[in-house]
């Protein structure tokens, strides 16, 4: 696992005018990935991504092999089995790798600031925020924030758990 | 279906499935004790699984090396494997796929009664119309052949004739071959017109059902007198 201000510094470096993955990318969007809001979004991403991974595999190896090879004998290819059958059969453990996230994200502070620059409207995100509240001495708000991002992951956490429990999809007779 | 041609040889579950036969009947039992190898041998056949040295051949073509969706050969298990997250409907629609509008979907429905219960979910249907659902959902694939896994088993006695009855004469019309795993000698008798009997991954008997079953059925007749 890397440290998220040195993932936001590779990437920061990496998606600049001085490597040839920069300049491929700044031409096909027309402008560079580094302190935009793209750009913050796909570093979200690559940063986010291994939490994601782990609910969603488990929830497509509890789907039960019987759904994949009655489908199989029906003549259903490996990718329609797959889109078909075996992610909507997953679905609840991806809005659960979404969810954990997104929350996650949410709170991501290293990479963003790294490679977003804390940019007012454009790439200055709710942690970001908060820290320059707090480092400005303006407690107040900062509590506020504070208190608004809490609100928001517990509620994120409550909604998610409260939803019937994730359990193995398995066929009746 | 003319003629479906099994050959496997290979280890399973303690025993050693040793198998090389011929079916040129339209409809075929497989009859025996359970772990005798035959859900297996169906799915050998179904081509989810192929152990080394097997040989699938249906009219004269090697389907060995084919994976199971371009096999055109339907598997109906106990479980049924309903997809729970479709309708009735839809899981007959999956079925039909590209071929959606050569009627398959309307003859599946109306072949077994199920039009009330087009958008009735998986999970309210009772085990009866799970098993008709399931069978529809098969034949609605445009298979060539129908492998049926101890389907019928725990049906009333009335309900599952008639489900036999219709099934086989559907499949009659259209030339799908049937081969089926049962435990149930009158079973056997109102669907199969040959019948495998299996014991330890060996076929024993060979033949047409009422003479392979004779002690089975004859049995079953005494026991009702």
């Amino acid at each position: 696992m890397l440290p998220p201000t040195v993932l936001g510094f590779y990437l920061l470096v990496g998606l600049g005018p001085t490597t040839a993955l920069g300049r491929t990318v700044t031409a096909m969007l027309g402008h560079t990935l580094a302190f935009s809001f793209t750009g913050l979004v796909v570093g979200s991403v690559l940063y986010s991504l291994p939490f994601a991974v782990q609910p969603i595999v488990a929830g497509l190896r509890a789907v039960d092999p019987v759904f994949l090879e009655a489908a199989a004998t029906l003549g259903a290819s490996p990718i329609r089995r797959y889109l078909r059958i075996a992610m909507p059969l997953a679905k609840g453990s991806i809005l659960t790798a979404a969810v954990l996230t997104f929350t996650h994200t949410v709170g991501e502070f290293g990479v963003v600031l790294m490679l977003g620059g804390s940019i007012p409207g454009r790439t200055k995100t709710l942690s970001i925020a908060l820290y320059n509240l707090v480092e400005n001495g303006d407690f107040a708000s900062a509590s506020h924030l504070a208190l608004l991002l809490m609100g928001f992951s517990t509620l994120a956490l409550v909604l998610l758990y409260m939803r019937p429990s994730s359990r193995r999809t398995r066929a009746v007779t | 279906m003319k003629e479906l041609k099994i050959k496997c040889d290979a280890p399973i579950g303690g025993i050693r499935l040793r198998v090389d036969t011929t079916l040129s009947n339209p409809s075929t039992a497989l009859f025996g004790p359970s772990g005798s190898g035959k859900s297996s041998l169906l799915r050998i056949v179904a081509g989810l699984w192929i152990p080394a040295g097997t040989e699938v051949r249906l009219d004269g073509v090697d389907l060995t090396q084919l994976p199971p969706h371009k096999r055109r050969i339907a598997l109906v298990a106990q479980e049924t494997a309903l997809f729970p997250h479709m309708s009735v409907a839809e899981n007959i629609q999956f079925a039909t796929g590209p071929r959606s509008g050569e009627g398959g979907f309307e003859t599946a429905l109306h072949l077994f009664d199920l039009q009330p219960l087009q958008n009735a979910r998986i999970a309210t249907l009772s085990g009866g119309e799970r098993k008709r659902v399931a069978i529809a959902r098969a034949l609605a694939s445009f298979p060539r052949v129908l492998l049926l896994d101890e389907v019928f088993t725990g049906m009333h006695r009335t309900q599952r004739n008639d489900l036999i009855l219709r099934v086989r004469e559907h499949c009659a019309q259209r030339g799908i071959g049937i081969l089926s795993v049962t435990h149930e000698p009158t079973e056997a008798l109102l669907l199969n017109d040959e019948t495998l009997a299996m014991d330890d991954g060996k076929i024993t008997a060979q033949g047409p059902t009422r003479e392979v079953l004779s002690n089975d059925l004859s049995l079953l007749e005494s026991t009702r007198d």
